[in-house]
């Protein structure tokens, strides 16, 4: 597998460990805490533009340090994405196979209420939550999760369905096997590789979505903090201190496309129509 | 002969197509360097030349060399490929596109995969007039409709107007053939165009080739695996193996004397046409199926799949399923281990009615039957190891982990395959040594009934040989009954106790082979009996 990788795949996974390894060794190279405010040296511009090195990428309106914050916003907007992601993952394929297994009327209902899902504007949806349930912490995973869940079931479904019409499927039906062990010994293990690159495919946009709702003051609540809410603490600021929005935008399109990369790249691979069969 | 002088030319007959010590290379990954290697043969005008070989043998890859459709990574390494007396791989894409479009065509196995299923067939036909030649409209839709009709195709206005789906394999494969000879070629590559045809189809569409080679002079390479196939239709005969020529010569020095091993041991290997007896047979019914129906409706209209079929069986005993695709025979099969659940009727497991039941017994009756597909690479579950695969049968039943592994290997090692074969993935294995792993996990739960629905439809000839000796090895060792569904009527002849013949869904004659293939009763039998290839001479005795 690493052998086939294409440089620039490799440069991806590279830059993406050593995000995850900075924002993990963060308290030790900064030792501001995120709340940590410091009046004296507020707005203060990054280092090498007029800024100072105990405030590699300067300071916010309260003086707080944007590295400290950066390093904690982007460990907590992963943790939501991935958390998010994961769970709609779950759900939704969850829906897929029951629809895959009991066609018939169940499916229609099923495959309908995705078809409603996928006509509605999510964030019509989250802000009408937002309205009626109040902000929290698992509201905003939870709508996470329910972005992207209607993919997840519609792909399962599909390719559920093609692989139970396999002969290696038939076979194991007619050893005796449950349908439990048949989905998930024998068809969960093969379509796993189209799952995973969905996964990947979605997982961008979710972070994306948790960027914009928290940048809107809708997502991740003070004191805990997330690189869209960094972002949003600076949108009055954009033209006297750039920095506050710009470096948690870059960091943030930097995890969206290294994702999205690496979801193309799998795909190609994995996709039995473009290469040869993957194992 | 002397190729390279023209003067020649006049004297000695000039080859259409000449290929000279050509070579293709594999890509490195491949398992072997060459796909062909210096490999030499001519064709000329007028004659049919067989290309006969197992998988791998590279028989398929010099026609696309021909064509010049070889798949990127693949390349001709040296050699010639003389068309006419030029050498067609030295041409630039332009002129290549000149020659072999006009004057050299290619016909696929599968006729629909050929067909663009959104045109009608008659406008993808009109499409090669169009480019290669400046006809307007109405004539060439006048010569399209002369050559549906010259390829015998029923109301040709009719066909023109067709999708592909609306035709059968066969019209299709007409259809096909018909837009190959559109523009006349010199050459006619065939590239086992019948394989995925019913006999009764294959012997039309050979008998077809065969007169329109004969009107228009063409030259065919027909590249098949099926000796029958060549007997009915070979001039000369070229034997290739793992890339190499082995023998070339005469159909009839060929086939009668062979020279080489290979060639004896391929001969050797083609199923006879050998009608046995049945054996005697005492012991207790193992299936007993009833007026079973069966009906399938898809957009209005209705297909009789199965149309009041009784048909009974012993252990022990053997009986072929044959009839054309369509007759109903797999769909026989599978209502018999319930992956269809049939309209009406009663099927009999050991005395158990099993269309009834669901959820727990049903599974517990699955250990008394099982099945062994067609296609042994999609039969495997690709992310198990062939141990697992084997042993799961048995576990599901509730034997131990530890004894049911012990089962596997033992069973790995009774069809022939390495007790280090448990560990391993299907991927790893061939065709072949799949389908004996298949009937190691059928037979793993041993099983009062085995159905092999074409199981060695899909392998080599050799192969074939020893799997079908496989089956019978283990019958006599377990003593299952087994149902043997085939379209090769050779096959069945020689390894069933009774042969039962479908058509339509219905069950039209049910004897024993020797009595069979000797008065068979029903018209459709006959018809079927008579279309098996290359075996006119073996019939009368």
């Amino acid at each position: 597998m690493l052998r086939s990788m294409p440089w620039s795949i490799r440069l991806t996974f590279l830059l993406l460990f050593l995000l995850v390894v900075v924002a993990l060794l963060a308290p030790l190279l900064t030792p501001y805490g995120i709340a940590d405010q410091s009046l004296l040296a507020r707005l203060k511009p990054p280092m090498y533009l007029g800024g100072v090195p105990d405030h590699p990428m300067g300071t916010d309106r309260l003086g707080r340090d944007i590295f400290s914050r950066l390093a904690f916003g982007f460990k907590v907007s992963v943790a939501v994405a991935l958390l998010g992601t994961v769970m709609g993952a779950v759900f939704g394929c969850a829906v897929g196979f029951i629809a895959a297994h009991f066609r018939g009327w169940a499916e229609e209902a099923l495959m309908m209420v995705v078809d409603m899902q996928a006509s509605l504007p999510f964030i019509l949806i989250a802000l009408t939550l937002l309205a009626f349930f109040g902000n929290s912490l698992a509201l905003t995973v939870m709508l996470m999760a329910l972005y992207g869940w209607e993919n997840y079931a519609r792909l399962a479904r599909g390719v559920v369905l093609s692989a139970v019409a396999q002969p290696y499927a038939e076979a194991v039906t007619t050893l005796g096997a449950t349908p439990w062990r048949l989905y998930f010994r024998h068809i969960l293990p093969n379509i796993m590789g189209v799952l995973i690159v969905q996964v990947t495919l979605t997982f961008p946009q979710i972070i994306l979505l948790e960027s914009a709702l928290s940048f809107l003051g809708l997502g991740i609540q003070p004191p805990l903090t997330s690189l869209g809410q960094i972002m949003g603490d600076g949108r009055d600021y954009l033209s006297t201190a750039w920095w506050i929005s710009v470096i948690p935008g870059a960091v943030i399109f930097i995890i969206a496309l290294a994702v999205s990369l690496i979801g193309d790249w799998l795909r190609d691979r994995l996709d039995p129509t473009l290469k040869r069969e993957f194992g | 002969m002397n190729h390279n002088s023209g003067t020649d030319a006049d004297t000695v007959r000039k080859p259409v197509i000449d290929i000279r010590h050509l070579t293709i290379a594999l890509p490195k990954s491949a398992d072997r360097a060459h796909a062909v290697k210096d490999l030499s043969f001519t064709v000329h005008a007028g004659e049919t030349l067989c290309v006969v070989g197992e998988s791998g043998s590279g028989k398929s890859v010099t026609s696309l060399a021909i064509m010049g459709l070889l798949d990127t990574g693949i390349r001709v390494a040296s050699g010639e490929i003389r068309f006419e007396g030029r050498d067609i791989l030295t041409l630039d894409a332009a002129s290549h596109r000149g020659v072999v479009g006009c004057r050299i065509a290619l016909i696929f196995q599968e006729p629909m995969a050929s067909l663009n299923p959104v045109y009608r067939v008659g406008d993808q036909i009109a499409e090669v007039f169009r480019i290669h030649t400046d006809l307007d409209r109405q004539a060439v839709r006048k010569r399209v409709i002369d050559l549906l009709g010259e390829v015998h195709l029923p109301d040709p206005q009719k066909i023109y107007n067709a999708y592909p789906h609306q035709l059968s394999g066969g019209q299709c494969q007409r259809v096909v053939i018909a837009m190959a000879l559109a523009l006349e070629p010199a050459v006619l590559i065939a590239d086992e165009p019948t394989t995925a045809l019913d006999v009764t189809t294959q012997a039309q569409i050979l008998h077809l080739i065969r007169e329109l080679q004969q009107r228009h002079r063409t030259a065919v390479i027909f590249i098949t695996h099926d000796f029958g196939v060549v007997k009915d239709i070979a001039d000369r005969i070229v034997v290739m193996e793992k890339g190499r020529l082995v023998e070339s010569g005469p159909a009839e020095a060929v086939l009668r004397q062979p020279q080489e091993p290979y060639t004896r041991a391929l001969l050797a290997a083609v199923p006879k046409l050998n009608p046995r007896d049945a054996r005697p047979n005492s012991q207790p019914l193992v299936m007993e199926a009833q007026r079973l129906r069966k009906t399938f409706h898809s957009g209005g209209r209705r297909l009789a799949a199965l149309d009041d079929v009784s048909l009974t069986l012993r252990r022990g005993e053997t009986i072929g399923l044959v009839g054309e695709s369509g007759s109903g025979k797999s769909t026989f099969a599978r209502a018999i281990i319930r992956l269809v659940e049939t309209d009406s009727g009663e099927i009999h497991i050991n005395g158990q009615d099993i269309t009834r039941l669901d959820g727990k017994a049903l599974r517990h009756l699955r250990k008394s039957v099982q099945i062994v597909f067609q296609d042994p690479y999609s039969a495997l579950d690709p992310r198990q190891t062939v141990g697992t695969t084997i042993a799961e049968g048995p576990v599901i039943h509730g034997m131990p982990a530890a004894e049911a592994g012990a089962r596997a290997r033992d069973l790995l090692a009774a069809v022939g395959l390495g007790p280090d074969a448990a560990m391993r993935y299907p991927r790893e294995f061939s065709g072949g040594q799949r389908q004996r792993i298949c009937i190691a996990r059928a037979l793993a739960l041993e099983p009062d009934l085995l159905i092999a629905d074409e199981s060695v439809s899909a392998l080599d000839v050799s192969v074939q040989a020893q799997v079908l000796d496989l089956l019978n090895r283990m019958q006599e060792q377990h003593g299952f009954g087994m149902i043997f569904i085939t379209h090769d009527l050779r096959v069945a002849s020689s390894i069933c106790d009774r042969i039962a013949v479908m058509q339509r869904g219905r069950l039209v004659e049910v004897a024993e082979p020797s009595r069979l293939f000797r008065h068979p009763e029903h018209k459709y039998t006959a018809r079927l009996l008579r279309a098996v290839p290359g075996t006119t001479e073996e019939v009368a005795t």
